[in-house]
């Protein structure tokens, strides 16, 4: 270990750089920095453009990997995670590697050796599988176009909200912002339904939404028959429709004026969520009425008494959730809720018919608590969530541009995503990848992850995250 | 660790100190916040600079230390309404936050006017224009203003206008000023009707009437066959419920043939509009179009001006404006007004939230920088933000309203 270096650089940097440096190697976002130092966050920016320029290096992650190098130069540091899993600060917190052998060890631990497989080394690579970068159109709000490239990733979305696959691995897409579901073949970009004519291109308040416009796309899900389903809302209506291999929809249930008494649309605040059993029983997340309705031939209410808050460890009927979006079902058939507007990932238990927090700790929003218990941790308007089939729950925490986990032993730790938003990291680690806002997370059979990037209006996949069974 | 970023500018101080929204300083008896998108490409910030700049000013209230609360509604490149709405029960939370200058926009107040209703909090917003927000209308869906105030408290306030006032303004205008009373309509907005509605009966109080009526496909290039029609009908007037950003100026080169004598107006989405100064071409028609905000920098009003220039002094750069920026100024100044005369109605006492809420229903004539303000039973200004500009010599002038 070269300490030379090290230090030399460490004398370029000013006490303020070094200790906003020691912030992001301790996985802390500029805003965060920014609060805890009383600063404004292009003050923090402006630090970090020189800690780069003065360290010769180019992203967060490997400002992290110096403080690292440093702190371990400096106490003669760990050169593996210790076995108790309880690495030093300043270092678990700063490699992204770190973190995934921190996070491998404690999941292992937690869940059972062999239950979770992760890739630890190399670590899991995150690619953008479908999306591009709209011309000449001022960001945010994504475009269309691309459909029948042979390059998906050379198509263009906007803000899809939710991705599934099926077993052949066809990818569909929500394109919530272009009013349309977004079929990926064989890399191949194409519209499955949707004329375009989607909401947003008016005003989101006061409009009725036009016969020919499916309205909000929000869900899709695929279910153990490759059948897909779609989750949209018109007016009042909140609608559940299939499609056929031809493209044409049908109606399977409609949550009227009975269920829906209004609707708050936005530009990018899905309706609600979708998960469906082995049996075809229908779970529906009703974000705007605090809610999740079952169907299973008939509507009856399953989780939430419709009034927005949060009440917990009860009958899950008599639960308060606030903004339910994501929705997901384990192979029990226990039912995981991103209880977005609560901070926290529910659970209810199928067979007692209760509900429980399984992530999220606070009222209010934060970005804490990974390796530890999930219950502690402190986590931004989560809106997505799927479940591998060893029980792993994962998760989009959305308002911190990151994708997190929960093991089966109740650990959470991150799994893509620094934190800072932006859209970089194709090809490289998952850890050190950006997003901006990512909302649905998918699942495959073979334990890759999907996620709707959303608000950089792309796809993207880490490939063979979760192991199988 | 809290995301929202909070900015609490104690009275007297000349700068922000920034702190984690849950430690916020003790020092303040009163706080007034807002909730802006201050972290996207194009923030919000001249908004919070003016509310700032109007707090500092008035670092106390009648013997209460005066503070500013500023939260930060982005994420990522834009705003988003769950952190908007999360932003809201934040300063809910904190007894002293008696007043909250927004929401900063139609789709975040949607989702924050029923916490801040249900918590009585007083709001008042520069720059929320959507009809629907404190009206009750078939058009208005899920978003009447019945369904955003559960209570039924009227404790949104605004000086904004809501957006169909523009057809008010624009008929008003043309009848008034430029004696006009034969106007044909198009119309390519989806809530068209509401302005069509307000211009037609505002044309109506003068004597004048709408000759023609059409709605348009948004994006319509050619106008000829609603022009030749609007010819045989002896219009004097064009008046387009459209956007610049949608073609809605092709009208006026075409007009030049098809039209020549006629005045054309227009509302927002026009005035200002680049694409419009583009489309209309060397040699428009005479070419009026109302907009929804003041900017009081083109005032000469002796008793308005010294108070714009030392504003502009301490904000001297381009960036440190956006549209709104002296309506935010103003707002915190009601807000600062109401909330003084509620502590002498609460004999000198710091008042309820609801007694702001009333004091500031009972604002009169409240004279700022961009105009006198009222506040009718709904909630809205009895004469709300705007201004008129006028199409001259390939670029939008300021003319008198």
């Amino acid at each position: 270990m070269s300490a030379g270096p090290t230090q030399e650089s460490s004398s370029r940097l000013s006490p303020r750089e070094l200790e906003v440096a020691g912030m992001v190697a301790q996985g802390l976002t500029n805003r965060e920095i920014a609060a805890k130092l009383f600063i404004s966050e292009r003050t923090v920016d402006g630090h970090l453009e020189h800690i780069r320029e003065k360290l010769g290096v180019n992203t967060r992650a490997q400002v992290a990997a110096w403080v690292v190098r440093r702190e371990s130069a400096v106490i003669a540091g760990p050169a593996a995670v210790p076995s108790t899993g309880e690495a030093p600060r300043g270092w678990a917190l700063a490699h992204p590697r770190a973190w995934l052998a921190a996070a491998l060890l404690m999941a292992l631990l937690a869940a059972g050796v062999g239950v979770l497989r992760l890739t630890a080394l190399p670590p899991p690579v995150i690619q953008t599988i479908a999306g591009s970068t709209c011309p000449n159109v001022v960001y945010p709000g994504g475009c269309f176009g691309g459909d029948g490239d042979q390059t998906a990733v050379r198509a263009q979305l906007a803000r899809p909200t939710s991705v599934a696959v099926d077993s052949k691995g066809v990818i569909y897409i929500a394109d919530y912002g272009n009013g349309r579901i977004r079929r990926v073949a064989h890399g191949v970009m194409s519209t499955l339904v949707g004329s375009g004519k989607s909401p947003l291109a008016d005003e989101v308040l006061g409009i009725s939404v036009s016969s020919d416009s499916l309205g909000y796309v929000s869900t899709v899900v695929v279910d153990h028959h490759d059948q897909l389903y779609l989750l949209t809302a018109r007016d009042d209506l909140l609608e559940v429709w299939t499609v056929d291999s031809s493209g044409f929809m049908h109606s399977v249930v409609t949550l009227g004026p009975a269920y829906i008494t209004h609707f708050q649309f936005g530009p990018n605040l899905p309706v609600g969520g979708l998960a469906i059993t082995q049996a075809g029983v229908l779970f529906i997340a009703d974000r705007d009425g605090n809610r999740v309705v079952k169907y299973d031939g008939k509507l009856s209410p399953y989780a939430g008494t419709g009034e927005g808050g949060y009440a917990d460890g009860g009958d899950a009927q008599s639960a308060r959730l606030d903004w339910p979006i994501g929705l997901a079902l384990d192979s029990k058939e226990n039912l995981y809720i991103a209880d977005t507007g609560n901070n926290r990932i529910r659970m209810v238990d199928h067979a007692k018919g209760t509900i429980r927090t399984v992530a999220g700790a606070g009222e209010f929003e934060g970005n804490t608590g990974d390796q530890g218990p999930a219950t502690q941790a402190h986590l931004s308007f989560p809106f997505g969530v799927a479940v591998a089939r060893d029980g792993t729950v994962l998760f989009s925490d959305t308002g911190n541009h990151r994708i997190r986990a929960i093991t089966p032993g109740g650990t959470i730790y991150a799994v893509a995503g620094t934190g800072r938003w932006g859209f970089s990291g194709d090809g490289e680690a998952a850890l050190e990848a950006e997003f901006i806002g990512p909302e649905g997370v998918a699942l495959d059979s073979a334990g890759d992850l999907f996620i709707a990037d959303t608000e950089n209006q792309r796809v993207r996949e880490i490939p063979h995250l979760v192991g199988r069974p | 660790m809290i995301r929202a970023i909070a900015a609490l500018m104690i009275g007297g101080l000349a700068a922000a100190a920034c702190q984690p929204s849950t430690n916020v300083s003790s020092s303040p008896d009163i706080i007034i916040a807002s909730d802006l998108p201050l972290s996207v490409p194009d923030p919000a910030s001249p908004i919070e600079q003016a509310i700032g700049y109007a707090i500092r000013q008035q670092p106390t209230v009648e013997g209460f230390k005066l503070g500013y609360w500023s939260l930060d509604d982005s994420l990522g490149p834009d705003f988003n309404q769950v952190r908007g709405r999360e932003n809201v029960r934040r300063l809910i939370a904190d007894r002293r936050v008696l007043g909250m200058i927004g929401p900063y926009t139609s789709p975040l107040a949607v989702v924050q006017l029923p916490e801040g209703n249900v918590a009585g909090l007083a709001m008042l917003s520069p720059s929320t224009t959507n009809f629907c927000l404190t009206r009750t209308d078939p058009m208005c869906k899920g978003t009447n203003a019945s369904l955003l105030r559960p209570t039924g408290l009227i404790n949104y306030f605004r000086i904004s206008p809501p957006d169909p006032i523009a057809g008010k303004v624009m008929a008003h205008y043309a009848a008034a000023r430029l004696n006009l009373r034969r106007v044909a309509i198009f119309n390519e907005f989806s809530d068209g009707s509401l302005y069509v509605r307000e211009f037609h009966n505002e044309l109506a109080n003068f004597g004048g009437q709408v000759v023609l009526e059409q709605d348009l496909a948004r994006g319509t290039q050619d106008f000829s066959p609603f022009l030749k029609e609007a010819a045989a009908r002896h219009a004097d007037a064009v008046a387009g419920m459209a956007s610049g950003d949608y073609n809605g100026c092709l009208i006026a080169a075409q007009m030049n043939t098809l039209l020549p004598d006629a005045i054309l107006l227009g509302i927002d989405g026009i005035a200002l509009s680049d694409a419009c100064i583009k489309d209309a071409g060397p040699t428009p028609p005479k070419f009026f179009a109302a907009y929804p905000d003041v900017d009081p920098r083109t005032s000469s009003d002796p008793s308005v001006k010294p108070k714009v220039d030392a504003y502009v002094k301490a904000h001297p750069k381009p960036s440190d404006y956006t549209v709104y920026t002296f309506a935010a100024y103003d707002c915190a100044r009601i807000m600062i007004d109401a909330i003084r005369r509620a502590i002498r109605n609460n004999g000198g006492q710091v008042p309820s939230r609801a007694q702001v809420v009333t004091a500031l229903a009972a604002t009169h004539d409240f004279v700022g920088l961009t105009g006198k303000f009222s506040f009718d039973a709904n909630g809205d200004a009895v004469t709300p933000l705007m201004s008129m500009y006028q199409l001259r010599d390939g670029g939008w002038v300021s003319v008198p309203l």
